[in-house]
């Protein structure tokens, strides 16, 4: 949910609003109608999706299916992460950005209470009325709206930003006879993280299995009711991957890097029973984590005055 | 218990299990050692998954070594995210698979690099 905060982007002020509208979409079982994820979904960048991208079949299209995204559209950074943990107080289902320039963004529990159309501006007939569900219009999308439409566009205009030569062919189809939607398959039980998150996110857990502490990144978070807990599969990941292909027992191991992936494989070899491990390094200063992690099984460590960085760790 | 650091060009002698914990092309040095005289690993854990067969995990399969791939390690830790997030033990491995190969085929015949549209 992160990442689609993070990919609607906006102000960081807004963000927990934006995790409070995804929120409230998901509780209301209304879909997403993020065009960010209908994009990602088709492997491309952009702005708006356009009518046939919104009909595609990718189960990233919030479109399409409710729910969220099977997996993440982009990488959340802290803010993003917070928004979602923390999000604000509102009954929003809608936000659009009132000033491109700055950025501010409104959130609105109606379509009818996007902002005031400018005086002066004829209303397009029925334009209200058959528009809305359609989209929740995140900030860039709006101010991609203003761009094409112009100030002078109205209420219509900014809730959907499109085209203005297909607008009323579209609004004479109508959107209310599309067909039903898929049953929910896509439902959020938790969440995946990728370093450095997986480190990130472990003060933020309600409860951390004993692995992911030791090894310093829960890549897994699952929500139990109210509350977060942290599993690391990368090293049961690890074990199943080799004794699938019959590596049970090594009689001694290399391991070629000091990184976060080298304390997993470290953890590996001990599930493994072994007692000992070569750790090839390119910058011992990087090898910081694997050795606390060694030390916190009471391992030894010895290391090669030559290694690069060994003069600032403790060699 | 105990953990050697050594140099990452050090001459050690390989271990009975060999685990490449870095970004594709940075144990490629490695593999070119693997094609030498002396006795390989006897298996190859390469995390990188694509582009796969990656040299690492040729040269030390050509000296038979069983190579594990990423892939392998991407799957296998996602079937425990999926047993925890949803209850279903076990995870349908199968079908995991196939769709994990199925999106590596379609992300090898994209084009090189996405570009970006002006701002």
């Amino acid at each position: 949910m992160a990442s689609l905060v993070q990919a609607e982007g906006g102000r960081l002020s807004d963000y927990p609003k934006i995790a409070r509208v995804i929120y409230n979409r998901l509780a209301q079982r209304i879909p997403l109608q993020l065009d960010s994820t209908v994009l990602y979904g088709l492997n491309t960048y952009g702005i708006l999706a356009n009518d046939q991208q919104l009909k595609s079949p990718s189960p990233y299209n919030t479109y399409k299916y409710k729910g969220l995204t099977p997996g993440p559209i982009d990488n959340p950074g802290n803010a993003a992460i917070q928004a979602v943990l923390h999000p604000a107080a509102g009954n929003w289902i809608y936000f659009v950005t009132v000033n491109p320039k700055t950025g501010e963004t409104r959130f609105t529990s109606s379509q009818a209470q996007f902002p005031a159309v400018p005086a002066g501006t004829p209303e397009e007939p029925g334009a209200g009325l058959t528009v809305p569900t359609r989209r929740a219009a995140g900030p860039r999308i709006a101010d991609r709206a203003f761009d094409v439409a112009g100030a002078a566009h109205g209420r219509l205009r900014r809730a959907r930003p499109r085209r203005l030569d297909l607008r009323r062919d579209r609004m004479r189809r109508g959107r209310a006879a599309r067909p039903a939607q898929p049953p929910a398959t896509l439902s959020g039980r938790g969440c995946r993280w990728t370093m450095p998150l997986k480190r990130a996110v472990l003060p933020l857990l309600d409860r951390t299995e004993p692995l992911a502490v030791e090894v310093g990144g829960a890549n897994t978070v699952v929500f139990e009711g109210d509350e977060r807990h942290g599993y690391n599969t990368d090293v049961p990941g690890m074990v199943a991957a080799l004794a699938a292909a019959g590596v049970i027992a090594p009689s001694s191991a290399t391991i070629l890097g000091a990184g976060a992936t080298a304390c997993s494989a470290l953890a590996t070899l001990r599930e493994t029973g072994l007692t000992s491990a070569v750790v090839l390094v390119r910058d011992q200063a990087r090898a910081g984590d694997l050795l606390a992690a060694a030390a916190g099984w009471g391992w030894r460590w010895t290391c090669d005055a030559s290694i690069p960085g060994s003069a600032t760790a403790t060699c | 218990m105990a953990v050697d650091l050594r140099r990452f060009d050090s001459r050690v002698r390989d271990g009975d299990l060999l685990i490449s914990t870095v970004p594709a092309g940075a144990a490629d040095f490695y593999a070119e050692r693997a094609g030498g005289s002396r006795p390989g690993p006897s298996a190859v854990l390469d995390v990188v998954y694509a582009p796969w067969p990656t040299p690492l995990a040729q040269a030390t399969a050509k000296s038979g070594a069983v190579v594990v791939s990423g892939f392998e390690l991407l799957l296998y830790q996602a079937a425990r995210q999926v047993e925890l997030m949803t209850g279903i033990t076990p995870a349908p491995l199968d079908h995991m698979r196939t769709a994990g190969q199925a999106e590596l085929t379609r992300r090898a015949t994209l084009p090189p690099a996405l570009t970006l549209p002006p701002p």
